[in-house]
């Protein structure tokens, strides 16, 4: 179950929370799994102490970050908790309302989300972000929900608010640092734009080196987990379900299939956000307008 | 320097009521000069004075390639006693308020005045490249409103101070702009490959006007920054313009570099080009007009013997000249910044 879905795009990448989630799923869609290792009270505590730890180092050495890992640590605990129990409910209610209402929530979400991590962007970007990221997962519920997966019944809220959590938790980070990007490269640019300007260009024209550097650095992480995984690390789906005694071929087809289509609509999502954004920083006469 | 053929009708950019008002932010590169910027407190009967004025003193000596047509915005004693704070409402200040004046064809027109007044907000907003300048404009009777913002600027060209080069040799960073998409419609009937410069033109155009010292394999990054200047104005002379607004082209160059500059746009001038070029530099005779940016105000300046010592005045037309400058002495009003209307400009500009 995606729990992780709005904790992923809070703290850590899709992969390892996914691992969470992947566990709970295959252990509701396959509750006779013998592998099954349910982790009790105890074991959360313990996990808790091993982070204080690590923060009490990080003090100790006076490296700045204890605190924030702490506080972080928590916040993701409560999350994820919080998120298991509402996917807990959404499954036993059976009821695809109530699925779509939490893929919306986790949208919404993911808007804010990415708007706090891109820096220096200027106002009014929520409602291209939100189409965006609304396409990425619409385009996923097709594709790769219904035709590839084919979950019965179709709302399946196991595999619905899973899969669009892990995209969502891609596409933020993709889209965040894209847009940071652009803008800071914009602003390093404009004498350059300036030129291009007065020699006729039109703002695609002259944004067009920085939009492209922008994608291409948003995909930087897709591209490189796509390129590590299975050599270099299990992505999280994949050894969730293997720790829940799934079998391991079956759980590397889901990887891949998840991992390839993640993957390719965050490429989309990547070049459509800079499309709907790359006008902002010209006037209707194509006038470039360099923010304070 | 210019041709004597140049009719008088061809090319002709015609600006009215250009403004600008900046955001206090932006102000502050303008700092102190726009304190003074008191265009806002126009005064509706001393400027039709001046106008008239002007009309008049031009009357006898009117010559056809040259109609000039300054209309110079009003500062006068009280304003000197105005605050900043007067000049700035809703916290906009204002940059210049209301000029207008004309360009023609093959005419060099300097365009001087104190750092900061605003040239290159001007010339910017000619360009239609500023987003906080209002002006009305037509080129050859085209309004520049009833135009794309690219056709505008291809037929009006800005070039920036800063050279900027973009390309892997200069060769390519010269053909840059059939790159972009306004310069590969076909505006006229010609074909787009039949305006982009063949490797031949290429040369000939660097060696006639004096680059034969600039290589095309070599980056662009290699050359001295008076090469680059000169690239950089090559690259906007060879898209063939109509109007070209050289905005301090030549500063920071060595004198041998900026003459070279000088003598690529009186190259320009000689092919018909109407050209407009913001000058720190004492005179260099190849202007045919100089106007002046101070306080917001816009006038024409006279420039002195000695600095006119490359363009001599005939003899034949001396004393319908004095005349008609004495007529306008006559009829000056005593104004704060405003220069007498002088008959030499009309000789420069034939």
């Amino acid at each position: 179950m995606s729990i992780a879905a709005i904790a992923i795009i809070a703290d850590a990448s899709a992969t390892t929370t996914a691992a969470a989630a992947a566990t709970t799923a295959t252990a509701a869609a396959a509750p006779t799994a013998a592998g099954s290792y349910p982790i009790d009270i105890w074991g959360l505590v313990i996990t808790v102490a091993l982070v204080a730890i690590a923060a009490g180092m990080s003090i100790v050495m006076r490296l700045g970050v204890g605190r924030q890992m702490l506080w972080a640590t928590l916040r993701s605990l409560i999350q994820l908790l919080a998120m298991g129990y509402i996917i807990k409910f959404v499954i036993e209610t059976n009821n695809p309302w109530l699925v779509f209402a939490l893929v919306a929530v986790m949208i919404l979400a993911a808007i804010q989300i990415t708007l706090s991590r891109a820096s220096n962007i200027p106002k009014g970007l929520a409602l291209d972000v939100f189409l965006t990221l609304l396409v990425g997962a619409l385009l996923q519920f097709v594709f790769a929900t219904q035709l590839i997966v084919r979950p019965h019944p179709w709302y399946a809220p196991q595999i619905v608010v899973t899969m669009t959590g892990m995209l969502l938790g891609n596409m933020v980070a993709a889209i965040a640092v894209a847009m940071s990007r652009f803008f800071d490269d914009m602003a390093s640019r404009r004498y350059e734009i300036e030129m291009l300007l007065s020699l006729g260009a039109t703002p695609f024209e002259a944004a067009k080196s920085s939009i492209i550097s922008s994608v291409k650095l948003g995909m930087i992480p897709t591209i490189s987990q796509l390129a590590s995984s299975g050599i270099v690390l299990i992505p999280g789906m994949m050894a969730g379900q293997v720790i829940a005694g799934a079998d391991p071929l079956t759980a590397a087809k889901y990887q891949f299939v998840v991992l390839a289509i993640i993957s390719a609509l965050t490429l989309l999502a990547d070049s459509l956000i800079m499309l709907l954004v790359y006008r902002k920083p010209f006037t209707a006469l194509h006038q470039y307008v360099q923010k304070a | 320097m210019t041709s004597t053929t140049v009719p008088p009708a061809a090319i002709r950019l015609v600006v009215e009521h250009a403004s600008c008002r900046v955001p206090q932010h932006t102000a502050d590169a303008h700092a102190s000069h726009h304190d003074r910027a008191h265009a806002l407190h126009q005064f509706r009967l001393p400027r039709l004075l001046s106008r008239q004025h002007v009309e008049h003193g031009e009357a006898s000596v009117k010559n056809a390639a040259a109609e000039i047509n300054i209309v110079a915005t009003e500062t006068d004693s009280v304003t000197e006693t105005n605050t900043v704070a007067e000049a700035k409402t809703d916290d906009r200040t204002t940059i210049f308020h209301d000029l207008a004046f004309e360009l023609h064809a093959g005419q060099i027109v300097d365009f001087v005045g104190p750092s900061g007044s605003g040239k290159s907000t001007l010339l910017n907003a000619i360009a239609r490249l500023n987003p906080y300048a209002t002006a009305d404009m037509t080129l050859d009777g085209e309004a520049a409103a009833s135009m794309t913002p690219e056709r505008w600027r291809r037929l009006v060209a800005y070039v920036p101070q800063r050279p900027t080069l973009i390309g892997d040799t200069v060769r390519e960073a010269i053909m840059m702009p059939y790159r972009l998409r306004v310069h590969q419609r076909a505006d006229d009937s010609s074909l787009p490959e039949e305006r982009r410069p063949s490797e031949e033109t290429l040369r000939r155009t660097l060696d006639e006007v004096g680059c034969g010292d600039i290589e095309l394999d070599r980056p662009p990054q290699e050359l001295s920054v008076g090469q680059q200047a000169r690239v950089c104005l090559l690259r906007t002379l060879l898209t063939g313009p109509k109007v070209l607004l050289a905005d301090e082209v030549d500063a920071g160059l060595d004198d041998e570099n900026a003459d070279k500059v000088g003598r690529m746009l009186a190259h320009a001038a000689s092919r018909n080009m109407a050209i407009m070029r913001v000058r720190h530099r004492a005179a260099d005779g190849r202007a045919d007009r100089t106007l002046q940016l101070r306080d917001g105000v816009l006038s024409e300046v006279t420039l002195t013997r000695e600095a006119q010592q490359d363009n001599p005045s005939e003899p034949g037309l001396e004393p319908a000249h004095t005349q008609a400058s004495q007529a306008a002495q006559a009829s000056q009003i005593p104004q704060t910044s405003q220069a007498s209307h002088n008959a030499q400009e009309d000789e420069g500009a034939r």
